[in-house]
């Protein structure tokens, strides 16, 4: 009974302190989540910060309008420039596409993101003028993901020369004009595995 | 005096998700088990890509930072099956802190390690099993009010209040967006190959009436929402229009991780009383089809 009568103010006083930090992680979710607005902008920098460390892919991806998507394509070097273009996920894409319950959900996933990571790096690229594309790349994460993908798909002790390629969904005002999505290759290379 | 038992009333009647929260829990352990099962058939590509498993580049003071580390192929591999083993596990016990919390350490452990294989469900199911851990499923049947309620209380608000402000934002950033606002964001979200289901999609992109009328749809139901599901009358048909919206994104993206974990959050806004009301519901229904059948 003495036991209980030290302990319960000090229970009471943690689910105190637990109640308020619950509280306090809601005020931030709804500060970093809400349209800018004077209080979202005084707490914006903490409230970013805390709340996008809970969901490392952003909260924005529940509001997508993709306008184009992204694939890497790779063929081997030795087969010379007429040799055809593979894409490692495209069976995986279509056993996804043919039955979602199915396990290549991941795979896509992991397309998904190699794809939009090289388009990122693509497009700071673009905005940095004077910087040497080629080696940033190499000394870039997303380069060294990107072999040990071919390397994984490829084999070993091979020359491969790949590609990144942009597919722009035609405008919806275009769609009778373009019946497919429009192909840009964005970065190429070759890469010994 | 009379306010406080009014209040204490109000959190007892609140609190009163025992039996709802014991199937959420089973819910998201078998959600865990296909969950891991889609990993475990990609393993090898998993474990190939190096990078994905590099140390995150600076931790932060608070959040879950503090309890991720970073795994090495082969303790992925390690911590994959105990995961899985675990979740059959609890699907056969009531989970107490430890169980939940252990699932929850490994959970967001495996997650980290490969940020490409999380996507919105399965970050949001990091913070609703952490907040779900704390809750003891006895202390809310319990016959006394103690302070343990109102923690409890909290806990579920907050765990629901997850789900409501993913709703808010999504509405809101979709009124400003322009693809939605002109109700034409499904055409452009059904050309990802990745995420298409042609059977779908054709006949969706197919037809200007159901490209826009779908997409102002989602629009409305995602504002409608967060102030529908308050109300008794209307929790139940927000609900049923929730999984439908929810199983359309599963079977037109192929979201289907994503798609039935949403669907599995809907039981976190139910209470016994309602759990009752849906029993009464469906045997009036199941007597009537007998009846018409014989």
């Amino acid at each position: 009974m003495k036991a209980w009568a030290i302990k319960k103010p000090v229970i009471q006083g943690c689910l105190g302190i637990a109640v308020a930090l619950l509280l306090l992680h809601n005020f931030l979710l709804t500060v970093s989540l809400i349209p800018a607005n004077p209080l979202s902008i005084r707490y914006a920098h903490q409230a970013v910060n805390y709340i996008n460390r809970l969901s490392p892919q952003g909260w924005f991806f529940f509001t997508p309008v993709p306008t184009k998507s992204h694939m890497v394509v790779f063929r081997d070097a030795a087969l010379g420039p007429g040799a055809p273009w593979q894409n490692p996920f495209l069976d995986a894409i279509q056993k996804h596409r043919r039955n979602p319950f199915g396990f290549s959900e991941k795979v896509a996933y992991i397309h998904m993101s190699l794809s939009r990571d090289l388009a990122i790096f693509f497009e700071m690229m673009l905005d940095a003028q004077e910087v040497d594309k080629e080696k940033a790349l190499k000394n870039d994460p997303i380069y060294r993901q990107l072999i040990s993908f071919l390397h994984f798909y490829g084999g070993k002790d091979m020359l491969v020369e790949w590609q990144f390629v942009e597919y722009v969904v035609p405008r919806f005002s275009e769609r009778a004009v373009h019946d497919a999505l429009i192909e840009n290759i964005l970065m190429k290379g070759f890469v010994q595995l | 005096m009379l306010l406080i038992e009014h209040i204490q009333s109000f959190i007892r009647r609140y609190n009163d998700r025992s039996q709802t929260f014991r199937i959420f829990e089973i819910s998201v352990v078998l959600w865990f088990i296909f969950h891991s099962i889609k990993l475990w058939q990609s393993i090898d590509l998993i474990v190939a890509l190096d990078p994905f498993f590099a140390k995150p580049v600076a931790r932060f003071p608070f959040g879950f930072d503090l309890f991720v580390y970073n795994l090495s192929p082969k303790a992925f591999i390690g911590a994959l099956v105990l995961f899985m083993a675990l979740s059959l596990t609890a699907l056969f016990i009531e989970m107490d802190f430890f169980v939940k919390a252990t699932l929850w350490f490994l959970y967001i452990n495996l997650l980290t390690c490969c940020p490409p294989l999380a996507d919105g469900g399965t970050t949001l199911l990091a913070t609703l099993w952490f907040f779900y851990a704390f809750i003891d499923l006895k202390s809310l049947d319990g016959s006394r009010f103690s302070i343990k309620d109102v923690f409890n209380s909290v806990l579920i608000f907050s765990m629901q209040y997850q789900i409501v402000i993913v709703y808010i934002q999504a509405a809101l950033s979709k009124i400003r967006t322009d693809g939605w606002s002109s109700g034409v964001a499904l055409y452009y979200i059904l050309q990802v190959p990745e995420f298409t289901n042609p059977l779908f999609s054709d006949l969706i992109v197919k037809s200007d009436v159901l490209t826009v009328t779908l997409t102002y749809a989602t629009i409305l139901f995602q504002l409608v929402f967060p102030f529908a599901i308050l109300s008794q009358k209307s929790k139940f048909v927000v609900i049923f229009l929730g999984i439908l919206f929810h199983l359309g994104i599963a079977s037109s993206m192929g979201l289907m991780c994503f798609g039935i974990f949403m669907t599995l959050t809907y039981l976190l806004f139910l209470t016994n009383e309602d759990l009752k009301r849906m029993r009464y519901f469906y045997s009036v229904i199941a007597k009537n089809l007998l009846k018409i059948a014989s």
